[in-house]
């Protein structure tokens, strides 16, 4: 059971591989200047396409809102005062807020927890299987009796988003920590360090690719987790004012919401790629 | 002084059965002396300098380091790597400085990291990261890491191994100019003849698996050493002959 819980972190070892990461390069393909004119020609077929079949195919606006249409609903949201309740911004910043708060306890968790782990031949044991259980577990099926143990507010969000942070994250520091190079750990034998000194000044460094691997993979999984939650019935939030524009038909809202939330999403993993960068340095 | 009686270490293997790594073997070395151990692939050499820094534990027989059985690593021992094994996450100068920060208080004054450097060539690197350094240059800062506690003995497990010959040769005087200077008592693994007996007051050969000790050679030739010279010295090529003999199985 252990070893099947390893696998899918076994392909840490090459991060590219990942399809978080893979994820990662489409989306920095869809930044211009990145990879230059070929993704912008994509993007104008696209869009071409999108408003030929609009135009001529005469696709109904609630299937298939006009361009102009959703350009509309992008500007009544985004231009107005940050304060303004019919705005983007106030449920953008409730959702994002959540989805940080949870981010970050879901990361603190799996790394404590994926190191107990790793150091501890009993915590492995007594946890592995449980890890194992929920991991198989798709766990946006949690999200109602979450909602039944945290009500409507913002718990139930902060909890969703840490549930989906943890596993990635967990599994890849532990992951990483096993594969600490044997010639290290022989090194700090050496020196008489302790199992503490050891695990600060090698393991830990050691396994930081494979973590921030994990946590690259745990924010687009923070994010959905939030917006899981959301739907289920909360009072704010981007995955609310998605819900209301669908109670009244209104498509073009929802597109301009979903374009938002791709930037929003596109523009964390960048930054977590950005960390990485100037974290595992070497 | 290191006194190797009798040491015994053996493996299990996969299948059920056991490898003896080591058997047998005797194995004394004086203060301020250099040795090289020398064997072929898989004669226990590396099991040796386990057992030796307290990496490993034997099956049998004793390892004494100043009349005090060796059962963990000392401080009074330092161990340079087949790689150098520093962390490329720490600067160079931190890497040498690690077993400051570890393993507890130490027990006499440490060197000063920039001394080190200095004394193996090193001086302005300090602040540099491993990937920038040549393989040459990382082992010589792993070799100021093993010396920065100031240990009576320097273990190296073939440290040489991954450079390309006229490196080595570079590495094998600088390790001799620092032996010089610091006195203290080493024992090099390694299976480069040359560098064995370039380098060693004595060399000790070792057997195939099971790895013993089959012979114990003295190397008459004064120091410093210089490449040139000894490579042409009668006792070099005398003695690199018949370690020779004896690793390919031939008589003396």
């Amino acid at each position: 059971m252990t070893d099947e819980l390893r696998e899918p972190a076994a392909g840490a070892k090459a991060p590219p591989a990942l399809p978080a990461a893979g994820l990662g390069r489409a989306m920095q393909r869809l930044v211009p200047g990145r990879s230059g004119m070929l993704g912008l020609a994509g993007l104008a077929l696209l869009l071409s396409l999108w408003e030929l079949s609009v135009h001529w195919l005469k696709v109904p606006s609630y299937v298939l809102p006009s361009i102009e249409d959703v350009l509309r609903s992008l500007a009544h949201g985004l231009f107005v005062s940050p304060a303004d309740r019919t705005g983007y911004f106030l449920p953008l910043w409730s959702t994002l807020s959540n989805t940080a708060i949870g981010y970050v306890i879901g990361v603190a968790l799996a790394i404590i927890l994926g190191s107990l782990m790793a150091e501890f031949r009993a915590v492995e044991k007594l946890l592995m299987p449980y890890a194992f259980a929920l991991q198989s577990l798709p766990k946006v099926a949690i999200a109602p009796l979450i909602v039944i143990w945290c009500g409507f507010g913002d718990s139930s969000k902060i909890a969703m988003s840490a549930l989906l942070t943890f596993f990635p994250v967990l599994v890849n520091t532990f992951a990483g920590i096993q594969a600490t190079d044997p010639s290290r750990l022989d090194l700090m034998a050496s020196l008489s360090a302790t199992r503490l000194e050891t695990y600060w000044n090698v393991k830990l460094p050691s396994a930081a690719p494979f973590i921030f691997a994990g946590l690259e993979m745990g924010i687009v999984y923070a994010l959905l987790g939030t917006i899981v939650a959301e739907y289920l019935g909360a009072q704010q939030g981007i995955g609310v004012t998605i819900m209301q524009a669908e109670a009244v038909t209104d498509v073009p809202t929802v597109f301009a919401v979903l374009v938002i939330l791709g930037f929003v999403g596109v523009g964390m993993h960048l930054a977590i790629s950005a960390i990485k960068r100037k974290v595992v340095h070497w | 002084m290191i006194e190797i009686t009798d040491l015994r270490r053996t493996y299990p293997t996969a299948d059920g059965g056991a490898v003896t790594a080591l058997t047998d073997t005797d194995l004394s070395v004086e203060d301020g002396e250099f040795v090289s151990v020398v064997g072929p692939s898989g004669c226990g050499k590396s099991t040796l300098l386990r057992l030796l820094a307290g990496l490993d534990r034997p099956d049998g027989g004793r390892i004494e380091l100043n009349g005090k059985a060796v059962t963990s690593p000392s401080r009074d021992v330092g161990v340079v790597f087949q790689s150098a094994t520093l962390l490329p996450w720490l600067t160079v100068a931190s890497n040498v400085a690690l077993p400051l920060r570890v393993g507890g208080k130490a027990s006499g004054p440490a060197l000063a990291t920039e001394e080190l450097l200095a004394m193996v060539g090193l001086t302005g690197f300090g602040e540099k990261y491993p990937r920038e350094l040549s393989g040459g240059m990382q082992q010589r800062a792993a070799i100021c890491r093993a010396l920065i506690r100031q240990p009576r003995v320097l273990l190296m497990d073939e440290p040489f191994g991954a450079l390309d010959a006229l490196t080595r040769e570079h590495m094998n005087a600088e390790l001799q100019r620092i032996w010089l200077a610091t006195k203290k008592t080493v024992v090099l693994i390694t299976h480069s003849i040359s560098e064995a007996v370039f380098l060693a007051d004595r060399v000790i050969v070792m057997s195939p698996r099971p790895g013993r000790v089959i012979a114990d050679l003295t190397v008459p030739i004064e120091r410093p050493r210089s490449f040139e010279h000894t490579i042409g010295h009668p006792a070099f090529i005398d003695l690199s002959r018949r370690v020779r003999a004896l690793l390919t199985g031939g008589e003396i």
